[in-house]
């Protein structure tokens, strides 16, 4: 392990000091996890009398503990709580957005401008008017698919919790869970790269509103050129606001993190306790 | 004599608590996998149907042949049930439409993280692992703790020749472990046919190869662990031994064979790849704008020193011959950028194929890798599934743009509606179509590749006949090391 951490930085991968802490926890944990299977190892040639039963045991409870017990706790929670697909989520969304394309074509075919003859003012007074509905769809479009999300997202958290909670019974789940929440690659990390990319949108989306005027990604534009314009210059793209990912933390990570390995140390007390107690009455001869 | 060695050997075993151990996790962690792999296959299934639906229903209301998209489904095969392979972590749908490439997304494990965290424990990962670790602890001490035990110098004290001897520990070791393979694959069949997965005779027959390289490959491990026993003296050495190979040869030598072909013939990243597609992409459609706007130059000139209304005649005139000739740059922009595209994909697909091969070359140096590649090859969910897949949409996608030209062709509609801006009387919209769906009944519809059993089976006897080398390598070392063991 020492050998590997010295390897990091010697094949050009730079680690900040947040990050070597992270990783001395995670080594941590790994201290705690082999101090668990060892108590446990104990605990067992403790109470059996030859060693093929105790490996025998031993074999079966690691196979339970690292195979079959987080797969069951997924199908369990799978069978309590129902999460609705993302092509169920898809579907709805493609219908409602059906539905208001097929309103806004009514409103499209019933527009009129206010005054005619004027191309350039029409021409204003459409975009206007397009903008608006354009808007008003995707404001719509937004709350549906937002309820939609989030509610899969709930049912997925608590799809998560039931599923978690099941499968910490398995010392290899709570290290699996210590460590890839200190690492900032446990399930988290998806929802946290998401939130970034959301905000980074509402950041994006803004920026353009202010420089062009009109949303970004919307309506359509009308261009009228002549032959002796002059050529627009090109758009400065220094301008727009950079996206930061901004990196899983210390902070962030050592509270969810601090149940796994309090659930590890607790699994050592407990199997050296039970080792105590059956090497107190083992028979030596 | 061999049979009555058999028998001892057996009913050793079957009366040991290793025996009742291997029978039991085997038998919990076989069920469960079939029983979990049924419930995503028909989850799989259900959500397919849901799909190809919604992408039916898309098709039918979207407004005009222009530009019209749809999306392909990769459909689930009921072997996955056994042998998951990649197919949870290939994307399970791809766009198709005249200006983007096929790609697969969307996969099971992208959508549904909690299943990545976990992954699946399929039918050939418990024979993989757990099945193989159980024929090491059935055969550690076959030899050398009967030698322990004072009971092979006993033996020996009597008329049995040592070749039969080996023949019948090797023979005992194999149907006892057989058992705890057999027995829950006969219920995971009968589950299976409880919940009416449809099972064709392809399926069958490869289900069945399947369940004889899994067989040839614990052969190997009996074999191995025999031989291990015979070269060495105490069983807590072979034990050691035993469990160092393997290690080695289930957990190090396939993940090592990938990184040694990663160092050995790099290839290019995918984002690399598409990086540079887009930059091609975007020089030819920069390339098309100046076009466009050198071919508006010379339709303004041509119309140069015209009254308004001989502008609006003349444009009217022209207008579909101009229509044609936009349309026809567009066109062939598209076709290059596609070309492109595919020499830059094949390309990197040749050098990817060439690196997996380095890859599986050095693994198949592993038994456990031989019977990986082989299970996957019959599953049909092997590294090829992704690419196998992409071809085929790929050819759906030439003949689907095909289509839709033809269509839009023949309608003659240029886009959903028309909005007409007109100085006098103002903005008039006009759709083709304001009414009722586009009729797609003679649109080519996607046809998922079929994994068939002769294919699958010439891509997995390569493994399985490596696995028979290999056990028969185990087996013959065991046979010779015995044969000058010292039984005292």
């Amino acid at each position: 392990m020492l050998l590997g951490c010295v390897m990091l930085p010697l094949l050009g991968v730079p680690l900040s000091p947040d990050e070597w802490t992270r990783l001395a926890l995670i080594v941590a944990a790994g201290i705690l996890y082999f101090g668990a299977f060892l108590t446990i190892g104990i605990a067992v040639s403790a109470m059996t009398v030859r060693s093929s039963s105790a490996f025998l045991g031993l074999l079966v409870f690691w196979i339970f503990a690292v195979l079959i017990l987080p797969r069951s706790a997924i199908l369990i929670a799978g069978r309590a709580v129902d999460v609705p697909s993302l092509d169920d989520i898809n579907a709805k969304k493609f219908r409602y957005s059906e539905q208001l394309f097929a309103e806004d074509r009514q409103k499209m075919a019933g527009f009129t401008p206010s005054k005619s003859g004027d191309m350039r003012k029409m021409v204003e007074e459409f975009q206007k008017f397009m903008g608006a509905i354009g808007d008003e769809r995707q404001k719509k479009m937004d709350d549906f698919s937002g309820r939609l999300n989030e509610e899969r997202a709930n049912r997925q958290a608590v799809q998560s919790t039931v599923a978690l909670g099941i499968a910490r019974v398995s010392p290899s789940v709570s290290f699996s869970l210590a460590a890839t929440t200190l690492a900032g690659t446990s399930l988290s990390m998806k929802d946290r790269y998401l939130q970034a990319a959301r905000g980074y949108q509402q950041t994006f989306g803004k920026f353009m509103l202010d420089k062009t005027g009109m949303n970004s990604g919307g309506g359509m534009v009308f261009r009228i050129r002549t032959g002796d314009a002059e050529k627009p210059a090109p758009i400065d793209t220094h301008e727009l606001p950079a996206f930061v990912d901004r990196p899983a933390m210390l902070a962030d990570v050592l509270p969810p993190a601090l149940t796994d390995l309090a659930l590890l140390a607790l699994c050592i007390m407990v199997f050296f306790a039970v080792a105590h107690a059956a090497f107190r009455r083992y028979d030596l001869r | 004599m061999l049979r009555t060695l058999i028998l001892k050997e057996l009913r050793a075993i079957l009366a040991s608590p290793k025996f009742a151990a291997t029978f039991g996790v085997c038998s919990i962690l076989m069920l469960l996998s079939v029983f979990i792999g049924i419930r995503e296959y028909r989850t799989a299934v259900r959500q397919y149907d849901e799909a190809l639906e919604l992408a039916a229903q898309s098709l039918r209301t979207q407004p005009s042949w222009m530009g019209l998209t749809t999306t392909t489904y990769r459909a689930p095969d009921p072997m996955q049930i056994f042998i998951p392979g990649v197919s949870n972590d290939v994307g399970r749908l791809s766009g198709i439409n005249g200006s983007e490439d096929v790609k697969l997304k969307n996969s099971t494990y992208a959508d549904d993280t909690i299943y990545a965290l976990f992954r699946s424990i399929d039918f050939s990962f418990i024979v993989q692992v757990v099945l193989s670790l159980f024929a090491v602890l059935f055969t550690y001490d076959a030899i050398n703790g009967e030698r322990e035990g004072g009971t092979l110098q006993l033996t020996f004290s009597n008329p049995v020749p040592r070749s039969t001897y080996i023949l019948a520990k090797l023979a005992g070791s194999w149907l006892a472990l057989a058992v705890p393979l057999l027995v829950p694959v006969l219920l995971a069949v009968l589950l299976v046919m409880l919940y009416g997965i449809p099972f064709g005779p392809d399926d069958w027959g490869r289900f069945g190869f399947f369940l004889v390289i899994s067989l040839l490959f614990f052969t190997f491990f009996i074999s191995l662990g025999v031989f291990i026993s015979t070269l060495t003296q105490r069983p807590a050495t072979s034990f050691l031994v035993s469990l160092a190979a393997w290690v080695t040869l289930v957990l190090i030598v396939p993940r090592l064979a990938v990184m040694a072909a990663g160092v050995a013939d790099p290839v290019p990243s995918v984002a690399e790849t598409e990086a540079g597609v887009d930059a091609f992409s975007k020089d030819r459609w920069d390339g098309q704008m100046k076009e466009m706007e050198a071919r508006w130059q010379t339709r303004q000139e041509a119309m140069h020193g015209m009254s308004k209304e001989e502008r609006e005649a003349y444009g009217r005139e022209k207008e579909k011959e101009w229509s044609a000739d936009d349309e026809a740059g567009r066109v062939s922009v598209q076709k290059d950028i596609d070309a492109f595209a595919v020499r830059v994909n094949e390309d990197l697909r040749n050098r990817k194929s060439h690196q997996e091969q380095l890859a599986f070359g050095f693994a198949r140096v592993s038994p456990a890798s031989a019977y990986q590649l082989a299970s996957m090859s019959l599953a049909g969910t092997g590294v090829s599934l992704k690419s196998r897949y992409e071809d085929a949409m790929r050819e759906y996608r030439t003949a689907f743009t095909r289509y839709v030209d033809r269509k839009q062709k023949e309608t003659g509609g240029q886009g959903g509606f028309r909005i007409t801006v007109d100085s006098r009387t103002g903005f008039h919209f006009s759709a083709p179509r304001e009414r009722g769906t586009l009729d797609v009944g003679d649109l080519p519809s996607f046809v998922p590749p079929v994994t068939r059993f002769g294919e699958t089976a010439s891509g997995a006897v390569i493994d399985a006949g490596l696995l028979a080398g290999f056990s028969l390598m185990a087996f013959a070392g065991s046979f010779l090391a015995f044969l000058r063991y010292d039984v005292r």
